[in-house]
């Protein structure tokens, strides 16, 4: 129930190879979804789709440089999400609250976590990337396992505090009130056991004590 | 200042470690979409066959969270049941081809 992944299969060489049948199928599949993610933060339909087609563009100059690590999805989706920020930047704006109310904008925190600088890096953090590109992974998988614990369990309050908490960065305070829980205490009871259940399933994936350092120093729980 | 002893060193320590899991896991799970509905569910939203808490949770992840993907989907699934907004995306989708097409003809000259 749970990933909002592209179901089609691309192949990424064909792609690399510049195959025009490759990438009018690519553009088909994801046009429409880049074009309404770009919509929600710039507003405007000819901006919008001038932006989409950069995201081709760019996605087509850096095609050969595609990390398997990074889905499809999140390539493009990555490229776009640069290119709105590029716009604002550009353009000296603000975030365009996506309420209408305006009293909320938290669409912004989706726009973190810039791509990686495309120039070439020196060797030793080149390493580190790798080890964090890995650690990342890993932790991808873990939190996916337990958000589909969760869903599966039907514990949709939980997944709603988890999310709030660490998506929005919501306080334990607000948490509390937003899904009529007892108290903080309540919520903070929530992200422990979250955040305990998380640091086992991690251990289990870093059986040599390489991967998450912290959790095997003195100390850790 | 008094130096702070062994306790107050591993607690210090669990704290940073605790902010420093918090940061990443909300990096990753944004960056990674850990809790985006599949798109069957996000239909299933948009045609009212939801119920209980996964409606909850679609309506929360969707408005609150206000997920750019999801968000960007739901928009997509209504787009095609609206007749008015097809002309514009057929035009806008001709556009990309032509420019996309071009791109990749001088990549390969």
């Amino acid at each position: 129930m749970l990933a909002a992944m592209s179901e089609q299969v691309h192949d990424i060489g064909t792609l690399q190879a510049m195959d025009d049948t490759a990438w009018a199928e690519l553009q088909e599949d994801y046009y429409r979804r880049v074009y309404f993610y770009v919509k929600r933060y710039v507003g405007d339909h000819q901006t919008a789709e001038d932006l989409t087609q950069d995201v081709f563009l760019g996605a087509l100059r850096g095609i050969a440089g595609f990390d398997p690590i990074y889905t499809l999805d999140q390539f493009l989706f990555g490229i776009a999400k640069n290119r709105v920020i590029d716009h604002y930047r550009k353009h000296k704006l603000t975030l365009m609250p996506s309420k209408p109310d305006g009293d909320s904008d938290k669409s912004q925190v989706w726009l973190e976590n810039l791509a990686p600088d495309t120039a070439p890096l020196p060797k030793e953090r080149v390493v580190k990337a790798e080890d964090e590109a890995r650690q990342r992974q890993v932790l991808g998988q873990i939190l996916r396992e337990h958000v589909g614990e969760l869903w599966s369990a039907g514990e949709f309050q939980k997944l709603m505090v988890l999310e709030y908490l660490f998506v929005i960065g919501g306080r334990n305070k607000d948490a509390a009130e937003r899904f009529g829980i007892a108290d903080e205490k309540a919520v903070a009871g929530i992200k422990f056991r979250a955040v305990e259940r998380l640091r086992g399933m991690a251990r289990q994936h870093d059986p040599n004590h390489s991967l998450f350092l912290g959790l095997w120093e003195p100390g850790a729980r | 200042m008094s130096i702070p002893e062994d306790k107050d060193l591993d607690e210090l320590r669990q704290n940073e470690l605790d902010a420093r899991l918090a940061f990443t896991v909300a990096s990753v799970w944004r960056s990674e979409r850990i809790s985006c509905p599949h798109p069957h569910v996000l239909q299933g939203h948009l045609q009212g066959s939801l119920e209980g808490g996964a409606k909850e949770f679609v309506e929360f992840h969707l408005n609150d969270s206000e997920c750019p993907y999801c968000n960007a989907t739901v928009d997509d699934l209504k787009a095609r049941d609206d007749d008015a907004k097809q002309p514009v995306l057929t035009d806008m989708k001709d556009r990309l081809l032509r420019s996309t097409r071009a791109a990749l003809k001088d990549s390969k000259s």
